[in-house]
């Protein structure tokens, strides 16, 4: 499954103050720069909420987790929430595993963090 | 078992075969390191895709070297005052205490320097590296290095063995000053003006290029040898802490035998082409 | 999971393996099939060649003849550097930990990441953390093997050996030398690896309540034969029922239930003894 990734895309929209990030691909070692890139990016616009769609995402491995730590470091300094939503069972299992899960917001959907 | 014993006492030809097939086997599997090791040292100075270890190498030059270097003076600056105390009355009796310079300089830098360098290197450092690998083999580590797809070649032995030899090649170089020290200050404690008065100056008139030359190729000669056997013992390493015992006593063993073979073969090569 | 088994190709698939040590025959035709996902519990009593099996399993080892295969790949006849991508894609926890006793903890963690994948210092320092994390060794990070009791080594061997994301993990006796609740532990973290995300996981032990509580499948080994692949309800049948006459059957019984009677011990015993000790008494 490391073998043949799809390289990962991130789609935005902003919803009032707040922005949502869709990602789609797997994020691994290789990858995890390429959507680090535009979600630092986004941080620099001042967001109130930072979200993060995972729902097209179906592996992430240790590196990708990193770079998702890295991004919440910033964002705390920085005084904006960063929430992860809609995120597959296997994902969840590895924030559940690695006991990330009590150190990132997660929510099942969209409408839970922004409505 | 003492079927075997006794079978092996009766027949003198079983007990040479073993002996040759055992010493084929150890060449051979000696070799194979060596290969693996002048390999591994290439490809790795040379392409990207494998680091040599810098940092490991200077770790063992520091380990190899620098510790023995004490041990090394002080050896080299009894061998110094020995020999001259031992020639003096034989050559005092001609009127050549003049010539003990002369004696202590080339055979110092073509012969005591190298072997007594080397001496000292395989009791010190290659027992320690054939105990610190072995110990390696018998808690896994090499293995787990295996799995993790790290080379104990590239990670353990070429570091060992390159610094090995770097460092014996500097101990030779101090070596070789010690022991002229040492005669030096036999001749100027115990013989009279006639041996030291002219001692410095004949040690830089007698003393040539090739003499410190030759000694040298033997010490890098000697410390790729010591670095080797040290580091096949430690990873051949069988039955835990009684087998890193005897690595470690086979690995003395082995050095010095290997080191006197070697030394006579550039002897006799440096004498047929008069070097 | 299991139904299916047929139509899939193992991940892991030994055929024919056999090994002697000298004159003795450790495996004599090794036969096994693990599939991606599950966990595969290898047991036998000591000296019935588990271990060899393992360490043919992970490349420490080449058969004498048959062959191991590793994601479809003949792993005994691969060259160094091969068998190195396929090293990078499995985990081994060996029975000490195996940890670089140079090192320190953080540092035996950080090893493979810094060697085989390209990422910055400080992203390594955050997988550590997140895998030191995982076993409870978060505290360990800067001590030194030397420093540590044995489970703490087994644990932080553990945080090492899933460094890099593996499919497969391999481990020898997992629970072999430790407290019963550190060991629950262990069998905790590996069914979370392999149920949550999907590691395949094999097993060498001996404890049978381990093996029981993580197992999928189990494969009992007895003096270099398979003696029975089969589930784990398979295996627990055969524990809970009663004495067949099978002696095969009977045998294994006699080991998962740990019993003092049985094929094994009529086995040690042997008929030899008798007169063993009368021609020694002839002397």
């Amino acid at each position: 499954m490391t073998d043949h990734p799809t390289p990962p895309k991130v789609d935005v929209e902003w919803v009032g103050e707040n922005v949502v990030a869709r990602i789609t691909g797997d994020i691994n070692a290789t990858q995890a720069d390429i959507t680090q890139q535009p979600l630092l990016e986004l941080l620099a616009g001042k967001p109130g909420k930072l979200v993060l769609n995972f729902e097209n995402v179906a592996y992430m491995d240790s590196a990708g987790l990193a770079s998702f730590v890295k991004l919440l470091s910033r964002a705390r300094k920085n005084d904006i929430e960063l929430h992860m939503v809609a995120l597959s069972p296997m994902l969840k299992g590895l924030f559940e595993i690695t006991r990330l899960d009590t150190v990132f917001d997660i929510s099942d959907t969209e409408e839970a963090v922004l409505g | 078992m003492s079927d075997t014993n006794q079978q092996l006492v009766r027949n003198p030809v079983v007990v040479l075969g073993a002996c040759v097939l055992g010493v084929f086997r150890y060449a051979g599997g000696m070799s194979l390191l060596f290969f693996s090791v002048l390999g591994t040292t290439i490809r790795s100075m040379v392409s990207g895709k494998v680091r040599f270890r810098w940092g490991a190498l200077t770790a063992q030059m520091v380990r190899v070297g620098i510790r023995s270097m004490p041990i090394v003076m002080l050896v080299q600056l009894f061998i110094g005052m020995i020999l001259t105390l031992q020639m003096a009355p034989t050559l005092s009796d001609y009127g050549q205490v003049d010539k003990i310079a002369t004696v202590i300089g080339i055979s110092g830098f073509r012969m005591l320097g190298p072997i007594i360098t080397a001496v000292v290197l395989s009791g010190f450092a290659g027992a320690s590296i054939a105990a610190e690998l072995g110990t390696m083999v018998v808690s896994e580590e090499i293995e787990a290095m295996r799995a993790m797809a790290m080379s104990p070649t590239l990670f353990l032995v070429v570091p060992r063995v390159v610094a090995t030899l770097i460092m014996l090649v500097l101990l030779t170089v101090i070596a070789d000053l010690v022991i002229c020290c040492g005669g030096f200050l036999a001749c100027r404690w115990a013989l009279g003006p006639d041996a030291y008065a002219g001692y410095w100056d004949t040690v830089r008139r007698e003393v040539t290029n090739i003499d410190l030359i030759t000694g040298l190729v033997q010490a890098a000669v000697f410390g790729v040898l010591i670095g080797l056997i040290a580091c096949y013992e430690g990873l051949n390493v069988r039955g835990g802490a009684e087998g890193v015992g005897r690595a470690t006593t086979m690995t003395v063993v082995y050095s010095l035998i290997a080191t006197i073979i070697a030394s006579g073969v550039f002897t006799v090569g440096f004498y047929i082409f008069r070097v | 999971m299991i139904q299916a088994e047929d139509n899939r190709t193992p991940i892991i698939n030994v055929v024919d393996l056999e090994k002697s040590f000298g004159q003795t025959r450790v495996l004599r035709g090794v036969n096994l099939e693990v599939y991606s996902g599950e966990t595969m519990v290898i047991m036998g009593g000591s000296g019935c060649g588990k271990s060899t099996l393992l360490r043919h399993m992970i490349g420490s080892l080449t058969p004498d003849s048959g062959r191991v295969e590793l994601f479809a790949r003949d792993i005994g006849s691969l060259p160094e550097r091969e068998l190195d991508t396929i090293r990078k894609r499995f985990g081994v926890l060996f029975q000490s930990g195996a940890l670089l006793n140079s090192l320190t903890v953080g540092q035996n963690v950080a090893l493979p990441l810094n060697e085989h994948r390209d990422l910055d210092a400080a992203t390594i320092d955050i997988i550590v953390r997140i895998k030191l994390n995982l076993v409870s060794m978060r505290h360990a990070i800067d001590r030194m093997p030397a420093e540590i009791s044995g489970g703490m080594k087994k644990r932080a061997g553990l945080a090492r050996a899933i460094a890099l994301d593996p499919d497969i993990l391999f481990y020898d006796e997992p629970s072999a030398g430790l407290d019963p609740v550190t060991s629950t532990q262990i069998d905790r973290l590996m069914m979370d690896l392999s149920g949550k995300l999907g590691v395949t996981t094999v097993v060498v032990t001996h404890e049978m309540d381990s093996a029981f509580r993580i197992a999928d499948r189990m494969c009992m080994l007895d003096a270099g034969v398979v003696l029975k692949v089969g589930t784990r309800q398979e295996f627990e049948a055969i524990r809970d029922g009663d004495v067949t006459g099978d002696e095969t059957t009977d045998l294994i019984r006699q080991f998962l239930r740990g019993d003092a009677a049985g094929p094994i011990t009529r086995r040690q015993a042997g008929s030899e003894f008798e007169q063993e000790i009368l021609e020694a008494g002839e002397k």
